[in-house]
C-alpha cells in the first residue's frame, strides 16, 4: 500500500509551522513540486501567525491583575458545598446524632422509656403507649445498644402493622 | 499540600490545584501564561479587537469558576480555548450571525514593501474571513491545530468528538480555506 505524500505532509504541517519538527528533504522536495500542498504550507503558517499582533498588545499581567479581581469579589462555589446540600447534610448529620446519642443512645427500650421516644419520631407522635409498646417490641433485639434502628411505619412487617392498626381501632 | 513560593516553575495542573487549594497566585501565573493564546484564539476565530479583551477575560472567570470540570487528560490551554470558543459562538448568536472580522486598522508591521504589506493584510483579512465563515467544529479544530500544534486525540478530549472526527473536521476546514486563498 502505497503512502500518499500530500497526507503525510498535511499532517506534519502543524508541527513545522511550529517548529517543533523539520521537514526531511524529500519533503522539501514534495513542497516544491506539488502544488495543492505549497499552498495547504502557505495556509498552516499565516493562520499559524493569526492574531500575532494583537496579542503581543495585550499585557497578561494587567490581564491576571483584572481576573484576580473579579475571583475575589466573588463568591468560590465548590462542588458539594452548595447551599442546598449544605442544608441536606446537616440535616442528615444532625438525624443522625439524635438517633445515635440522643434518648435513645444507650438506654432501656422498655416501657419505662417510651414516653421520650414519641417527640422523637414524628410519625409516632399520634400513638398511644400501647401502640408505641407494639412498636418497640418490632426493634431488633441483636442490634447493639449503640446502633439504636428506630423503624418508620413504612418498614414495619405487615403483621406489626396490622398490630399497630388494631390497637388504635380498640 | 505545599506549594513553592516561585509558581512560575509549575504545571497547569499544580497551579489548578494550587488555586483550588486558595492560592489566589496561581490563578494569576495561569492566566498570565495563557492569555495571549486566547487572544489569537479568539481573534482568529472571529472576534472583534474590541472585544478580544472582554471575551478573554471572561474566558478566565469562566475557567475558574468551573475549574473542577478540567478533567486534566487534555491540556489546560485547549480547555481554555473551548471555554473561549463558547463564549465567542454566544456571543455570534447575540449578533445574530454577524461576525466582526477587523478590516485593515493600519497597524499591520513595517515591510520594507509596501505592496507586500498590502498583500499581507489582504491574506490575513481573506483568511479571517474564511475562518469566520467555518462551521464551528471546523474552525476550533483548525485553529487547536494550527496555533496551538494540539494533535487529534487531544482535540478529541476537548471538543467531546473522536479523533478521526477532528481529522475529517481539519481537512474539511483546509479545504475551505484553500479554495479562499487560490
Amino acid at each position: 500500500m502505497t503512502v500518499n505524500p500530500c497526507r503525510i505532509l498535511s499532517d506534519r504541517m502543524p508541527e513545522v509551522a511550529s517548529g517543533s519538527a523539520h521537514w526531511t528533504r524529500e519533503e522539501e522536495d514534495h513542497l516544491s513540486s506539488c502544488e495543492e500542498c505549497a499552498l495547504e504550507w502557505q495556509l498552516v503558517q499565516r493562520a499559524g501567525a493569526l492574531g500575532e499582533r494583537i496579542a503581543a498588545a495585550v499585557d497578561p499581567e494587567a490581564m491576571a491583575a483584572s481576573v484576580v479581581e473579579r475571583l475575589q469579589r466573588r463568591p468560590r462555589v465548590l462542588p458539594f458545598r452548595r447551599p442546598g446540600w449544605w442544608a441536606a447534610g446537616l440535616v442528615a448529620a444532625a438525624a443522625t446524632i439524635v438517633l445515635l446519642l440522643g434518648p435513645f443512645g444507650g438506654r432501656d427500650t422498655a416501657a419505662g422509656s417510651s414516653a421520650e421516644i414519641v417527640w422523637l419520631v414524628p410519625e409516632l407522635d399520634s400513638l398511644e403507649t400501647t401502640e408505641l409498646l407494639l412498636v418497640l417490641a418490632s426493634f431488633d433485639p441483636a442490634a447493639p445498644a449503640s446502633v439504636m434502628v428506630v423503624p418508620f411505619i413504612d418498614d414495619l412487617e405487615r403483621q406489626e402493622l396490622e398490630q399497630v392498626l388494631q390497637a388504635w381501632e380498640g | 499540600m505545599g506549594f513553592p513560593l516561585e509558581f512560575g516553575s509549575l504545571s497547569d495542573a499544580e497551579l489548578a490545584a494550587a488555586y483550588r487549594a486558595g492560592h489566589e497566585r496561581a490563578a494569576t501565573e495561569l492566566v498570565t501564561r495563557h492569555t495571549r493564546a486566547v487572544v489569537r484564539f479568539l481573534y482568529s476565530a472571529g472576534a472583534g479587537e474590541a472585544e478580544v479583551d472582554d471575551l478573554t477575560q471572561e474566558a478566565f472567570i469562566k475557567a475558574f469558576g468551573k475549574l473542577d470540570s478540567w478533567r486534566g487528560d487534555a491540556a489546560f490551554r485547549s480547555w481554555l480555548l473551548t471555554i473561549a470558543g463558547n463564549l465567542l459562538k454566544d456571543e455570534f448568536r447575540k449578533r445574530k450571525g454577524r461576525r466582526m472580522v477587523a478590516l485593515d486598522d493600519g497597524k499591520l508591521p513595517d515591510r520594507a514593501d509596501p505592496h507586500e504589506e498590502l498583500a499581507a493584510g489582504e491574506v490575513e483579512q481573506q483568511l479571517l474571513e474564511g475562518i469566520a465563515r467555518l462551521p464551528r467544529l471546523q474552525r476550533e479544530v483548525f485553529l487547536l491545530r494550527v496555533q496551538q500544534g494540539a494533535d487529534y486525540a487531544e482535540i478529541a478530549r476537548v471538543l467531546d468528538t473522536t479523533p478521526g472526527a477532528a481529522r475529517v473536521h481539519y481537512h474539511h476546514a483546509v479545504k475551505r480555506l484553500k479554495e479562499r486563498l487560490r
